[in-house]
């Protein structure tokens, strides 16, 4: 099987005063191509971390990160924000879409960071169309409703065709119907565009919408389902 | 609640410390202007007591008052004046330096006790001086005894001139014939000493020792015992009384009062006494005449920076606030009452003024020791310090300001305790138009002044009439030029974001995400940056406008003492002279002796030097009116004779202020000795032509002639017109002036005596008063431009301007150096989430960088360059009407707005300091910026 992303005992250690604490205890997964991946656990379990790591905005202590089986932990920094501009997504928890720019601006934003200079208005309007706000490209963050910024961020994660999508806690603070929304939404993407998403969640009833999932206690790796 | 607001102050301290500065910087404005004005005027005081001393070489709190009584007549006024004497200080408030009360008898024939060759009897006249052994010295003999000799003899005490005139001796002693004491003997004194004054400046000496020629001193006691006793009106005594007022102790607040009361008292009119105070009423009377002038001057030019630390204030507690809504809103939420809060803000705020009070103060005091030694603007150096002291008047500014204030960053307070956190987000979403913009308020603002730049460049003709009668800056006109740059401030921010726009428009499709980011950004949340950047355009604009004023009113200046000066030095030396003989004997030849020339070439610090004899002369010229007829007319000119070739080398000014250069006219006048070139009123009001004849005469009757070779308008120390005032109407008069050969001028009037003018190499001029007392030359004129141009920039007027406009632009620089940086890390600190989103995203550090260099040149550059252009524009339209105001009397050369670029240099390094400050502070807080810490600041 081919794996987008693999990981061989990853183990993050943060200094705190008085001493250090160990967030990821030796974590290796493999998560294929086009699946949708999901990491559980309670807040604290080092999900969020895990996801940094994977999404290579930190870097872990010790262990290995492949990305179709190239070790990232060597790359550079600007190798690493060249990878993150153009191979990876991002859709955070909160609210995470650039006020100063309408729905359709923020989409355009990451292709623009991509260096996509061609087709980019109809990329971005099958994006926003594609979550369903096709209708609502020219407003401002502030003028729409959580749910409706949240899908805006998944259309501006997508826009300029990552292989992987990254997304934290997509879901929590949506209501439970956007949330189930948002989950349909990331299942068509994975068959419809070929992307690889992994998602964070602490929410029971979504874990089962995954094509694997992880669950994490205590920053170490407790249980994976396929 | 304090342990609560201690917490609080310590979590903002950035803002806290900017709040504070902004404090400190109001109470050192506030009470550093005050204190700056009393400091300034007070030296201007000083400065005149010291000039009138210099001038007429006399004390200038020199109170003077005589009486006389002849036998018990008038000895009602001779006591009221005594008693007068007495109090006089008192009653004008004035502290007493000396006082010294000198009696004396009429001269009375007295006979020796000793035979002698010469004279036996001489002219005595029995004096007494109060304190006089405190301020003598005896020379020979003793100081007389304050009682009477056992054989009934008065001791006296002579001065060495009366010693030597009268050619007495020790011991000699004298009986007086006409003087009977009370039983009926005539009186006795004896010469026990001679004294002179013990110090040769001591004030108490008003006049010296040798002018006491016939005075025999006794003690102060037994003249009153023995000539002024009750019964014992036998004698005429006279008395002076010289009261010598403390002139350093008088504050220049009393001057006015003192003044009157001085006026008052040179009224009383009695006969047979005196009073005189000249040197008080005419130093106290010019200074109030110039005081006004100046206070209200220095008052105008400070309101702009007062207006501005209020709106900084307001701007700052507006921002710490706008960060605290969240903290507002919990506190509600827990309970807190509307009344707590605002008491938890008040009690912050009195302790932030409290605190700045403190520090303000010597901060206060400080700058305007500083501002004491400006000599331009930004510029320090050689004036002399500033003695400032702390007055009533800068605690009650500096007081009111901070209350003001506090009051002020309360009204926030006020505002978001009342509403819900609900409600402010709502609003904070809202980029709406400001009430200003809505209002018009840019135009409106910028349309009064340009209609008071209309209406005063309409009345420029009064404005000098009214400078002339001594009226300070007309407040409107400073308030115009103020008015004119907050307004096209304004404009600049309606403006911007459409220039923004159109360059995101220009440019767009192509952008890298950083240029693209910063242009929304800039875009979309500029309303929030204008308060900063109005602050940006009036530092830039007030700083052009200001230096350019500061530079103008000083150069016209300086430029017309160059030119009225004609010379680096001046001199006329004194010349022995037949002048008493002729005054006996008519029929003789006045005759002057020349001294010697050369010995100026001893002079290492004089380059050249030449003669110039000036004098008045009557010119007798003839006037054809339109009917044929000739009228005579007799005009009065100066005449100036030169040797040309080495009056070319001296003279200094601009030679190109006539239609040819200045050479060319010397060039003309040298090719025939009895050439004159003549001032141009020759032309325009007595009709003469070039190759004319006019005949001239000095005052000795001697004539000259001289034929026309040029006219000129402008002629080193040559004023064209005067203006005087002729029965409360203004006249304006015209000058003529006649230049001619120096040779030619002595062969037909004599040797007489002629002004030296030199060319020094810079050197201080201490060298040629040094050089003349080594040498024992007398002068009876030396002018040096050194010390006329120094005098212009120690004015007090000069000075002062100079000063508060180098203040307001150091003031408005910090306030706009501090804004900005607070602007700044706040919007940085706003944004951190935004930029942990654009790191994840993939951006770049330096793309980030980028993006808030880019903000910073549309918010700061872009303030910049549109604040250079509005201070240019506010410079050529105001300046020409406000450098009116500081026209000397013999203002000359036409008054031109000058700019100096060391001047802009000067200003825009400043700015760039600031800016690279501001921008290294940005650079470091993004560096330290972690993506994973700023994303979770949105997790909170």
């Amino acid at each position: 099987m081919e794996y987008m992303i693999e990981t061989k005992n990853i183990n993050r250690i943060f200094p705190v005063t008085g001493g250090e604490f160990q967030a990821l205890k030796d974590i290796s997964i493999s998560i294929p191509k086009g699946s949708l991946a999901i990491l559980k656990g309670r807040s604290g379990s080092g999900k969020t971390t895990l996801m940094n790591i994977l999404g290579a905005l930190d870097r872990p202590t010790s262990g290995e990160l492949f990305y179709e089986g190239v070790d990232i932990c060597k790359y550079s920094d600007r190798q690493r924000e060249n990878l993150r501009r153009t191979r990876v997504g991002f859709v955070f928890q909160s609210v995470s879409l650039i006020p100063m720019m309408t729905a359709f601006e923020n989409v355009e934003f990451s292709m623009r960071l991509a260096g996509i200079n061609e087709g980019r208005k109809e990329r971005v309007e099958e994006c926003l169309k594609m979550v369903g706000l096709g209708g609502r490209m020219g407003h401002m963050p502030q003028e729409m409703s959580g749910g409706e910024q949240q899908r805006v961020a998944i259309a501006r994660a997508l826009a300029h065709r990552p292989q992987v999508i990254f997304a934290d806690e997509p879901t929590a603070e949506l209501d439970s119907a956007t949330a189930v929304a948002v989950m349909k939404l990331f299942r068509e993407l994975v068959e419809r565009e070929k992307v690889t998403i992994i998602m964070t969640t602490h929410d029971v009833g979504l874990m089962s919408a995954g094509t694997i999932s992880y669950e994490l206690e205590d920053g170490a790796l407790k249980a994976a389902e396929e | 609640m304090f342990r609560f607001m201690m917490q609080k102050i310590r979590h903002k301290k950035w803002l806290v410390l900017c709040m504070l500065i902004g404090n400190v910087l109001l109470v050192a404005v506030a009470a550093g202007y005050p204190m700056y004005k009393e400091a300034s005027l007070q030296r201007m005081l000083s400065d005149e007591f010291d000039g009138y001393q210099e001038e007429t070489k006399t004390y200038p709190g020199l109170i003077t008052m005589t009486a006389t009584e002849m036998k018990g007549e008038l000895l009602t006024e001779f006591l009221k004046i005594e008693d007068y004497a007495g109090r006089v200080l008192n009653e004008l408030s004035l502290k007493q330096k000396e006082w010294v009360a000198c009696q004396n008898l009429s001269s009375a024939k007295a006979v020796s006790g000793l035979v002698r060759e010469d004279a036996t009897e001489q002219t005595i006249k029995i004096a007494s001086l109060s304190n006089l052994p405190a301020h003598s010295e005896v020379i020979l003999g003793r100081m007389y005894e304050n009682t009477v000799t056992e054989d009934g003899f008065l001791e006296a005490v002579v001065t060495e001139a009366c010693f030597v005139e009268k050619n007495l001796l020790l011991g000699e002693e004298f009986t007086f014939k006409g003087l009977k004491d009370r039983s009926g003997n005539p009186v006795h004194i004896r010469v026990v000493g001679v004294i002179r004054n013990s110090d040769k400046h001591d004030l108490y000496w008003v006049k010296k020792p040798d002018a006491y020629r016939h005075e025999a001193f006794i003690a102060e006691n037994l003249f009153t015992e023995w000539f002024r006793g009750e019964e014992s009106r036998r004698f005429s005594v006279n008395g002076s009384w010289y009261i010598l007022a403390d002139c350093d102790s008088i504050r220049h607040q009393n001057a006015q009062e003192i003044k009157e009361k001085v006026s008052t008292l040179l009224s009383i009119n009695e006969v047979g006494t005196s009073i005189s105070a000249g040197g008080l009423h005419r130093v106290l009377g010019e200074y109030v005449a110039k005081e006004k002038k100046i206070e209200a001057t220095l008052m105008i030019l400070q309101i702009p920076v007062l207006a501005l630390l209020a709106a900084f204030l307001f701007m700052i507690s507006g921002q710490m606030l706008s960060m605290e809504q969240n903290e507002i809103s919990q506190l509600k939420s827990r309970g807190a009452s509307r009344g707590q809060i605002i008491r938890l803000y008040l009690m912050q705020n009195l302790l932030m003024a409290g605190a700045a009070l403190v520090i303000g103060f010597p901060i206060g005091m400080g700058l305007c020791s500083l501002l004491g030694s400006s000599t331009a603007f930004l510029e320090f150096g050689s004036g002399r310090m500033l003695s400032v002291r702390i007055t009533g008047e800068a605690v009650l500014y500096a007081t009111v300001a901070l209350l003001g204030s506090v009051f002020l960053t309360l009204i926030p307070v006020l505002r978001y305790s009342g509403v819900s956190i609900v409600h402010v987000k709502r609003k904070k979403a809202q980029n709406t138009k400001k009430l200003w913009q809505k209002l018009y308020l840019d135009f409106i603002t910028t349309g009064i002044a340009l209609y008071g730049f209309y209406t005063f460049s309409q009345r420029t003709e009064e404005l000098k009439a009214s400078v002339a009668a001594g009226k300070p800056l007309d407040p409107l006109l400073y308030l115009s030029a103020s008015l004119f740059l907050l307004g096209s401030g304004m404009l600049f921010l309606r403006l911007q974001p459409y220039i923004v726009r159109f360059l995101f428009f220009l440019q767009k499709r192509f952008l890298k995400p950083a240029g693209y980011a910063s242009y929304l950004q800039t875009i979309r949340t500029g309303s929030k940056q204008q308060f900063i950047m109005l602050f940006v355009v009036l530092t830039v604009s007030l700083g052009i406008f200001n230096a350019t004023v500061a530079r103008t009113i000083i150069a016209n200046a300086e430029k017309n003492t160059v030119y009225l000066s004609g010379a680096d030095l001046i001199v006329q030396e004194y010349w022995k002279n037949n002048e008493a003989y002729v005054a006996k004997e008519p029929s003789a030849e006045l005759v002057y002796v020349e001294p010697d020339f050369s010995k100026y070439e001893n002079l290492s610090q004089i380059s050249e030097f030449t003669k110039v004899y000036r004098t008045q002369v009557e010119c007798e010229t003839e006037k054809q009116s339109a009917d044929g007829k000739k009228t005579k007319n007799v005009i009065t000119a100066e005449l100036m004779a030169i040797r040309t070739k080495e009056f070319g080398e001296i003279v200094l000014g601009d030679r190109r202020l006539n239609e040819y250069h200045l050479n060319e006219y010397l060039n003309v006048l040298s090719t025939n000795a009895g050439a004159v070139l003549v001032s141009d009123s020759f032309r325009t009001k007595q009709g003469k032509k070039l190759g004319d004849t006019i005949t001239y005469k000095n005052s000795e009757g001697k004539t000259a002639e001289g034929i026309i070779y040029g006219f000129f308008e402008y002629w080193p120390d040559y004023v064209p017109t005067s203006v005087s005032e002729v029965d409360g109407e203004n006249v304006t008069e015209n000058n003529y002036l006649v230049v001619a050969h120096l040779s030619y001028l002595q062969e037909h009037f004599g040797m007489r005596p002629y002004e030296i003018w030199m060319k020094t190499d810079g050197s201080d001029i201490s060298f040629f008063y040094d050089w003349a007392e080594e040498n024992g030359y007398k002068y009876t004129m030396v002018k040096s431009l050194q010390e006329s141009l120094a005098d212009i920039r120690t004015d007090t007027l000069f000075q002062g301007t100079n000063g508060i406009l180098t203040l307001s632009f150091i003031i408005i620089l910090l306030l706009c150096g501090v804004g900005y940086l607070i602007y700044w890390i706040l919007s940085i600190r706003e944004r951190e989430l935004l930029f942990g989103i654009l790191r994840a995203m993939g951006m770049q550090k330096n793309e980030i960088l980028q993006m808030l260099f880019l903000e910073q040149v549309f918010c700061g550059v872009f303030s910049i360059v549109f604040g250079g252009i509005a201070g240019l524009i506010a410079s050529r339209l105001y300046v020409p009407m406000i450098q009116i105001t500081y026209a000397a009397d013999n203002q000359v050369l036409a008054q031109t707005l000058i700019t100096d670029s060391a001047d802009t240099v000067k200003l825009f390094a400043v700015i760039a300091v600031m800016l690279v400050i501001c921008i290294a502070v940005l650079v470091r807080n993004i560096a330290s910026m972690k993506i994973t810490n700023a994303l979770k600041l949105g997790e909170d």
